[in-house]
């Protein structure tokens, strides 16, 4: 379980660093995902050595984004002065995403998928 | 009594113990009742607002004294690397198809995002921070960052697409004629991540596995895609 999490904190911190040194707009925890992917899909990392740390972290993940979550009440103000715009956004947005994604599906997938 | 909650949330112990003792309540009550509208998370982010206003502890202490929750986000989403590997033994002969999808969602939910908002004279760091708002929690956070947006506006976006989609996600597809159960959990995971995951385990199996799927996949496609297509429009 240690080393799991030695080996997650190392790939942030590699991912981190990345943005950093670059000019790559990308969150440097989605490159540390990414390389932990690379990593455990072509075997230089086991498996076995990330698996129980990885399930910890992620099953109850929901958690850590509480106190960010609450930083909404600095942002009230705006909130309230955008709400319509907000609804109208979120919601058009999200029937373009269930379409994209489900008429994509639809049209590729193949028929032997039950 | 308020000055006694004051001075317990200007402790570190006591705020901790608060948000993760909300968290459980209302994850017991979700449990009980399998809603969506009910999701624990928005609960205790609205919960947690309400009593720091009520008691006057700003925003700024809150957040210290809950740094080390914060924390775990960063190594939470590398983490989804290894659950990305896992999920990707259901994809089968479905890879083009899974992929391609994921990408067109991805696409389809910053561009709609922008456009829509556009129309309403909306300012740039709010277009920003509704993006990537069908992406899981921390993924979006980090998009919306580092592309100028508000974290904690993105948080709250993200949690209530989740509600929205999984809750009337599944009406949609029978509307519109979208039957493979391979497309209803591309579409599921794919505007509402792990929200509209648990709904789609509900609808079957492979729903629930493919939807899963889709959150790691929305995530980093939309981490790609989201500082061009920024670029394009503004």
């Amino acid at each position: 379980m240690i080393r799991g999490f030695m080996l997650i904190l190392t790939m942030l911190s590699i991912g981190t660093l990345i943005n950093e040194l670059t000019d790559l707009p990308i969150p440097g925890n989605v490159i540390g995902m990414i390389i932990l992917f690379l990593c455990v899909q072509f075997k230089i990392i086991p498996y076995e050595w990330v698996k129980d740390a990885a399930a910890s972290l992620t099953k109850r993940m929901s958690l850590f984004f509480i106190p960010a979550g609450v930083g909404m009440m600095e942002y009230l103000d705006l909130l309230q002065d955008n709400w319509v715009m907000i609804s109208v956004t979120i919601v058009g947005s999200m029937f373009a995403v269930i379409l994209a994604a489900g008429w994509t599906g639809q049209i590729l997938g193949k028929k032997d998928q039950k | 009594m308020v000055e006694i909650i004051k001075h317990l949330f200007e402790s570190e112990t006591f705020a901790l113990a608060a948000t993760l003792g909300l968290f459980l309540i209302f994850e017991q009550v979700y449990q009980k009742l399998k809603t969506p509208l009910l999701n624990p998370v928005l609960l205790t982010i609205i919960t947690l607002i309400v009593v720091l206003i009520y008691v006057d502890v700003p925003y700024k202490t809150f957040k210290e004294n809950t740094h080390m929750i914060h924390f775990m986000l960063g190594p939470s989403v590398v983490a989804l690397g290894v659950l990305l590997y896992e999920q990707l033994h259901t994809i089968g002969k479905n890879a083009i198809a899974i992929l391609t999808a994921t990408f067109f969602g991805s696409v389809a939910g910053v561009v709609s995002v922008i456009v829509i908002a556009k129309l309403f004279g909306a300012d740039y760091d709010l277009i920003v921070s509704m993006a990537p708002k069908s992406v899981t929690t921390p993924i979006a956070m980090g998009v919306s960052a580092q592309n100028g947006g508000i974290p904690s506006m993105t948080a709250v976006f993200v949690i209530i697409v989740g509600i929205l989609g999984a809750s009337i996600g599944p009406l949609v597809l029978e509307k519109v004629g979208i039957k493979k159960p391979l497309a209803k959990g591309l579409a599921m995971g794919s505007c509402a991540h792990g929200i509209g995951t648990a709904a789609a385990i509900q609808i079957g199996m492979v729903e629930g596995a493919i939807s899963g799927l889709s959150i790691g996949l929305m995530g980093i496609f939309t981490a790609l895609t989201t500082p061009v297509l920024l670029e394009l429009f503004f």
